[in-house]
């Protein structure tokens, strides 16, 4: 997809789907030690609860130690999170905190895969991941700020998908403590920094 | 300022973009979304259903509207397949990807897993396959258990792990199963066939026959709910003639149980209560009343019988340190009053009676003796073979009584090699070691390698088994004494399932790989496994989800890794089997049933092939027992085994006996210091422990999220506990967690936890609390006896207690835990 290149915020939320739908590779963790996410991160947002959530992230990758096994244990975090079910689990699946008994694919997947098919969009390389991953969704959002003139507003689209559930996300991933605290931070971050791209209330 | 341009110029040159990567959403054809959807037929063991798929996804299921009782458990189905805690992708226990047989077992259960691909998965699987062949033989690998599976004739996943594996090398196999272990050695012996697998008098026949049946321990109107194939519930109208004639007073109906059965109270019998655990002592003194009394059929006994002399010796005293088994002798011991026993013997010799067990009854320690003795009464009252009487061990299971039509069905995919090939690794060395051992011994097994069992006339010496390969099995739901099988999973080197969801078995893994459910498959099934009512079509209802895929594809891509994938499939696809089995079906069927073409029958959904012919169990037999002989070393009915007495086991001799067991409530061993027996029977609202992991549908059963404890009001009150109250249930073995159902149905002294409950400890440590109520935390994990070697998970005596201080959260549903 080329548009959601183009706006600082879509950038934020493309690394953020990047995180949570695949573990890191080895270039990637290098990137990460070298400060490469540094120009994104501005996009967060100028909040309190942004700023700390940006810390906190950057915090978390200084703390990585410095050994062979690294992308082993971050692989089995980002497993015990996001791939294996369980009290110890934050599923990146916005059925989960929405549907009864946490369900896979159900209200909030259906819409997502309305709007996928209507905007020509699926995902790539074949994976049957649901509609309403936070990766998918968060990609379509950068979709959306890329667009001169998008489909639904993306504050509208946050408003509406992200923020009922993404605050239960960032809590489950935060409750419990994995071997390292990268994927909690980027999950607080996803929810900050979507917290902040709420829409303004107007007054009545 | 920094504007969206310079960020994207920046961007282009910094290392930020390598984080960024190709986007995971891709251009597709934009595409209407306003479909109403698509119905299409099915099949489960649940029964035939009807799924709406409305954007690539199931979006309500409903029973097929001929189905004449369906269960309520459809209404569980959708939550399996898109259940929270559905096996997304291959993972490996990561200590064990790094260390692999050097690597830590005691943390097995409660460890950390990583994601791999498909390809380092079944790489992996077959690099273990190829160690333990080479390094250790035949005798290091186990493949051998195997489970209710999905249905679906070709993708049948006991026959793919089973062809797969064997076409690799040898392996050790297992004899019998969970379900009827004790009951399908003994009565070979007795009436010459398993019997619990076997069609069974019509039930027709029945209700125009019989004037008294009894349900001894048996309760069909729960079990029936569910088949082994594709259930078509064409038995259970039954059960309301049933119900009609008793209240007219055509039938007497009577329930041999302590507690009170769906099935009496559906059909309104009378129950007859015995304490647990004592069905024989209360038959012998059946049998006494018969004898004393003239009521036995002595030319039924001469003519079609063996060995009842030295039974009757037995009986009346004459062996056995002179104990005369008199209704007064048994009375104490079962709880029924001697004129109670007297006057049941009278109503059974009066008239027709059939007499229908279940099969909880054999699945107690010496659970080969009611079997016999049932076999012995039936034979003493000499209707064995007659329209409306004679004995039955299978009318709760799968439609059995329901006509069967005669109709050729579809065959299945093969579970052994083709005629002349030989495994890859085709050593048959098992160092001295047996290559075949009954089934609920495996963890006796693991934990005594060299070890010898005497098992149905044979010696076996248990094998050194390093490995371990389940498929749609879960030996940690149907296996006895969890803290044992802890011990015992560390002993394994490597174990490798497969299965859908993550339940125990999987959390216990290595190496997890993920198949996907029946919906997501295209297949075939028998509707109705003993009636041959007709032929369901399984077409896929949605892809695989995640990365799941077929038991077809995991094993044949297991056996590209050694050259043989094409021998495997055949050089079939799935769809083309499919067609296979059913062209096979249609061919033999020719002239006597119609079937479509395969293609037409593939859009009506079945094919059916009407009413099937009443017939009578073991009429044949007692038309001509010489030319119809049973399938007994004498041909005739044996009351007294010559061939189980040669083997001289000290439990399970010649003939039926009462035998005390190690534990037994109601004053028996033990029930001093744990005082309830525990019975846990299969379930209501499951199969077994499929379905229990459907989380709306639990929630339809479950007592504050556990697995519900039934029990009755005195037991209750003396204990301080309510109905709705969280218990701990508890022994020497193990404790649990489970929530008290407070009930009328339950005498004093006896509990009843469903098997099948998902195991889910507090933590990894040996005796933990299970945190949702599986009972086999509790169950006792001794043989049966040294013929069948059987599962003995009714006999145990337990404790409850009202549950005090913080509750553990659920861990049953849950991914493993890190250590």
């Amino acid at each position: 997809m080329q548009g959601s290149s183009a706006h600082p915020k879509a950038q934020l939320f493309r690394l953020l789907a990047g995180i949570f739908f695949r573990e890191l590779t080895d270039r990637e963790i290098a990137l990460y030690r070298e400060a490469a996410a540094e120009p994104l991160l501005a996009a967060a947002g100028s909040g309190r609860a942004a700023q700390q959530a940006v810390a906190d992230f950057r915090f978390a990758i200084a703390n990585w130690e410095q050994h062979a096994g690294l992308k082993r244990a971050l692989a089995a975090d980002y497993a015990r999170l996001f791939l294996l079910p369980g009290r110890s689990a934050a599923p990146p699946y916005a059925s989960a905190y929405l549907e009864e008994g946490g369900q896979l694919a159900g209200a909030a997947h259906d819409r997502m895969t309305v709007r996928l098919t209507g905007a020509g969009m699926a995902l790539s390389d074949g994976s049957r991941e649901p509609a309403d991953h936070l990766s998918v969704m968060l990609e379509y959002l950068a979709e959306l700020y890329g667009q001169e003139a998008p489909v639904e507003p993306p504050e509208a689209f946050i408003a509406v998908e992200l923020l009922p559930w993404t605050g239960r996300f960032a809590a489950a991933a935060s409750r419990v403590s994995p071997h390292d605290c990268f994927y909690a931070a980027a999950a607080r971050l996803c929810a900050a920094t979507l917290e902040g791209a709420r829409p303004p209330v107007r007054p009545a | 300022m920094t504007t969206r341009r310079t960020v994207l110029k920046g961007l282009a040159t910094s290392a930020a973009a390598g984080l960024l990567g190709p986007s995971i959403l891709t251009k597709a054809a934009a595409a209407a979304t306003t479909s109403e959807g698509t119905w299409h037929i099915t099949g489960s063991h649940w029964g035939a259903v009807k799924a709406l798929v409305k954007g690539g996804k199931v979006v309500e299921m409903k029973p097929l509207e001929s189905d004449p009782r369906p269960t309520d458990m459809v209404n569980g189905i959708k939550g399996l397949i898109y259940n929270p805690s559905r096996i997304k992708y291959p993972m490996a226990r990561a200590d064990w990807l790094d260390n692999r047989d050097k690597a830590d077992r005691t943390t097995r259960g409660d460890n950390r897993f990583v994601r791999i691909t498909w390809d380092e998965a079944l790489d992996l699987f077959h690099e273990e396959l190829e160690r333990v062949q080479t390094t250790y033989g035949p005798s290091g690998l186990f493949a051998g258990a195997t489970g209710w599976r999905q249905t679906g004739q070709f993708h049948s996943c006991t026959n793919h792990m089973n062809r797969a594996v064997g076409m690799h090398g040898n392996y050790v196999k297992k004899a019998g199963d969970y379900s009827t272990g004790a009951g399908q050695t003994i009565l070979p012996y007795v009436l010459g066939s398993t019997e619990v697998y076997s069609q069974g008098t019509s039930w027709p026949v029945i209700l125009d026959n019989s004037k008294t049946v009894v349900f001894w321990a048996s309760d069909p109107v729960k079990n029936l709910q569910v088949g082994w194939n594709c259930e078509t519930h064409e038995s259970l109208p039954y059960f309301d003639d049933l119900r009609d004639k008793a209240a007219a007073g055509d039938i007497r109906v009577i329930s041999v149980d302590p507690v009170r059965s769906k099935t009496q109270k559906h059909t309104g019998a009378e129950q007859l209560y015995l304490n647990p655990q004592t069905d024989v002592p209360f038959m012998l003194a059946l049998a006494h009343t018969l004898y004393s009394e003239g009521l036995h059929d002595q030319e039924f006994l001469d003519i079609y019988t063996l060995g009842f002399e030295p039974f009757i010796d037995y009986v009346t005293g004459k062996g056995d340190g002179g104990v005369e088994k008199t209704p007064e002798w048994a009375a104490p011991i079962c709880g029924v009053g001697a004129d109670r026993i007297r006057d049941f013997a009278r109503l059974l010799a009066s008239g027709r009676t059939q007499l229908v067990f279940g099969w909880a009854v054999q699945r107690q320690q010496h659970g080969e003796q009611p079997y016999w003795m049932g076999a012995v009464l039936a034979a003493m009252l000499g209707q064995i073979g007659l329209p409306g009487g004679g004995i039955s061990y299978s009318h709760h299971y799968s439609g059995v009584g329901v006509p069967q039509t005669g109709a050729s069905m579809p065959g299945a995919f093969p579970l052994n090699l083709d005629l002349g090939k030989l495994p890859e690794h085709d050593s048959d060395d098992f160092k001295g070691a047996s290559t075949v051992i009954p089934v609920a011994r495996w963890v006796d097994m693991l934990l005594n390698p060299g070890g010898t069992i005497q098992h149905n006339g044979h010696d076996i010496t248990f094998p050194d088994v390093k490995m371990a390969v389940y498929c749609g099995c879960n030996p940690w739901h149907h296996h006895q004494d969890r803290n044992k099988m802890r011990r015992a999973f560390q002993q394994l080197e490597t174990v490798v399932t497969v299965d859908y969801s993550w339940n125990a078995t999987c959390r216990h893994s290595d190496l997890v790989l993920p198949a996907c459910t029946q919906f997501e498959r295209n297949d075939i099934d028998m509707y109705g496994a003993y009636s041959n009512t007709g032929v369901v079509a399984m077409r896929k209802l949605v892809d695989p989800l995640f990365a799941s895929k077929t038991d077809f594809d995991i094993f044949t891509q297991l056996c590209a890794r050694f050259g043989r994938d094409k021998e495997y499939s055949r050089g079939l696809t799935e769809i083309e089997w499919v067609e296979n089995l059913y062209e096979e079906a249609r061919s033999a069927n020719a002239g006597s049933f119609d079937m479509p073409p395969f293609a037409e029958f593939w859009e009506l959904g079945e094919v059916r092939f009407g009413r099937g012919e009443d017939w009578v169990r073991h009429a044949d037999f007692r038309d001509d027992p010489e030319i119809n002989a049973l399938g007994t070393p004498s041909g005739f009915i044996e009351i007294s085994s010559r061939t189980i007495g040669k083997f001289g086991y000290d439990d399970c001799g010649a003939h039926p006996k009462w035998m005390e067991k190690l534990e037994r409530s109601h004053g028996g061993p033990g029930s001093d210091a744990y005082p309830l027996w525990l019975q846990s029977c299969h379930p209501d609202q499951r199969l077994h422990s499929q379905m229990c992991e459907s989380d709306e549908y639990r929630a339809t059963y479950a007592v504050q999220g556990r697995e519900p404890v039934y029990i009755s009001p005195e037991d209750a009150a003396a204990r301080g506990i309510a109905d709705g109250d969280l218990v701990r249930v508890l022994n020497s073995r193990g404790q649990l967690l489970a929530g008290a159902r407070v009930s009328e149905d339950y005498p004093p002294g006896v509990i009843r936890i469903h098997e099948g409950a998902w195991y889910g400890p507090e933590d990894a440590s040996i005796g933990a609390l299970d945190t949702y109520g599986d009972p086999n935390t509790l169950t006792m994990d001794v043989g049966s006896s040294k013929l069948a070697q059987a599962t003995s998970a009714n006999t145990c005596l337990a404790e409850v207690e009202k549950f005090e201080g913080p509750v553990p959260s659920v861990t049953s549903f849950g991914g493993p835990r890190e250590g």
